[in-house]
């Protein structure tokens, strides 16, 4: 089979790596290198960012208010920025690392799950989610408007009523996305699935050498990161 | 009200389905219905005449006035859109206050607006379910509940997107008597179906789309 792309397994290691680092680290400095890895593999991957960040548009307005409002809550302005930075950083790095994961079709995450011993259901399970993600955001948007087409604009509205919209707002999303998901799980159950304990795959996955080169580097890159953080003394406080 | 489609275009990136070159024309009380196969791209252009979707070129024009920059809300004083799924434009607790909150919210007195919930309610003999959760109707209940929501505000048109879908033949009935009301109040009404007996109760001209492309008949 064809495949230019690296082994997802390899991508999951060094994902988990730099979200688990993303997570521990409490500076905006020390973040920095994080981050410029990240960006690397995402540019080396081609991964899928500027679509991703299109998609999540609506969201940037919420970032940034989380950002400065943790800027203006800590007091002290220069530690303030430090500390909004941090956030907005850390965004980053868990977008780029989703950007990462995007770029695959969600069958193949799903095999490379199986292949590192997850259980199949749970594998499925993350494939669906995939899948109901932009079906949620399509409903959501749709509602919206259709709010919006009866005369109502929240942003018009005073906090309260607008708050009361927003609960409005969210009821036919959570209703259809729950439906969906019971009837899909209905379905599958009705044709059989989990039913046997193992499942043969189609198209397993194989380690290229250009996949055990890349795994060679994240460990490099782990490795360097924790020399980084051990001896040349950017000061990683952890916990 | 007049409504005009000019020259229509839209693609979904995701997909690259296209809609191209649609226009059309459906005069002040007058009831057009538009069929085609599944996936023909009849929401898709119920959805642009409604501004869900912006068209990447042409324009939708109400009573000869464009509304490419008109606000969501001015667009649905103008025109009510059914959607084909219409669980999606139930918001409120109870079929009641689904009817009254945007109304109240607009200004309208709270009374007034129970007195006319009520009032479409009982016509579309819903008021049984008035107090009843909109999330727990069945399907033919979300539609009328729906299609009275679009009523609340009586707006200049209509677009009703496979409305008949899960009615009995008595709603059927009556919906087509409203339609025929509303029509004689001077509505212009898109009425997508697959129903062809209902599409010729209701309209005089039937246009259909082919794979995004439409042709009259
Ligand atoms: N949100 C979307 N993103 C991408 N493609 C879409 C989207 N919605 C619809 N399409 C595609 O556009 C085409 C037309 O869809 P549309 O919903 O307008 O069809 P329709 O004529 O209303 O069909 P039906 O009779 O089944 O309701 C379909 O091929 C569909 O796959
Ligand atoms: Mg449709």
């Amino acid at each position: 089979m064809r495949n230019k792309q690296t082994d997802p397994r390899v991508v999951f290691l060094f994902v988990l790596l730099l979200s688990s680092g993303a997570a521990l680290t409490r500076q905006a400095l020390p973040m920095i290198p994080l981050l410029c890895s990240a960006a690397l593999a995402a540019v080396l991957a081609k991964a899928p960012f500027g679509q991703l960040l299109r998609r999540l548009r609506g969201l940037w307005a919420t970032i940034l208010a989380v950002a400065a409002l943790q800027a203006l809550l800590s007091g002290d302005l220069a530690r303030g920025l430090l500390a909004g930075a941090c956030v907005l950083e850390r965004l980053l790095i868990l977008l780029l690392a989703g950007a990462l994961l995007a770029g695959y079709p969600g069958h193949v995450l799903v095999q490379a799950m199986l292949q590192l011993r997850a259980p199949y259901q749970l594998a499925y399970m993350v494939s669906l989610g995939l899948r109901f993600f932009p079906q949620f955001s399509e409903s959501f948007r749709d509602s919206l408007a259709a709010l919006q087409l009866r005369g109502v604009e929240p942003r018009r509205l005073k906090p309260r009523a607008r708050l009361k919209l927003y609960t409005y707002l969210l009821l036919p999303t959570i209703v259809s996305g729950v439906n969906g998901a019971r009837k899909l799980a209905m379905a599958m159950e009705l044709r059989g699935f989990g039913a046997y304990p193992r499942r043969s795959a189609y198209a397993p996955l194989h380690m290229r050498r250009g996949d055990w080169l890349a795994f060679a580097g994240v460990l490099l890159w782990a490795a360097g990161m924790a020399v980084l953080v051990i001896f040349v003394g950017i000061n990683y406080p952890i916990g | 009200m007049i409504i005009e489609a000019r020259a229509l275009f839209y693609e979904y990136p995701q997909t690259g389905f296209c809609l191209r070159d649609v226009s059309f024309t459906i005069a002040a009380g007058e009831a057009v219905a538009l069929a085609g196969r599944n996936g023909s791209g009849k929401s898709t252009c119920a959805k642009l005449l409604c501004g869900l979707l912006k068209q990447k070129s042409g324009a939708v024009l109400f009573d000869g006035e464009d509304a490419a920059q008109w606000p969501l809300g001015r667009r649905g004083r103008k025109i009510g859109y059914l959607f084909q799924e219409p669980s999606r434009q139930l918001f409120a607790p109870t079929a009641l206050e689904d009817l009254t909150f945007a109304p109240i919210l607009n200004g309208m007195p709270p009374q007034e607006a129970g007195r006319r919930a009520e009032a479409l309610l009982a016509r579309f003999e819903l008021s049984h379910i008035a107090q009843q959760g909109t999330y727990t109707l069945s399907r033919g209940e979300q539609q009328r509940l729906a299609l009275c929501g679009l009523l609340m505000q009586e707006p200049a048109a209509l677009a009703l997107d496979e409305p008949t879908t899960g009615l009995d033949a008595r709603r059927r009935d009556i919906l087509l008597e409203t339609i025929r009301e509303c029509r004689r109040g001077g509505t212009s009404i898109l009425l997508i179906t697959h129903d062809s007996a209902f599409a010729r109760q209701c309209a005089e001209r039937e246009l259909r789309l082919e794979n995004g492309v439409l042709h009259a008949e």
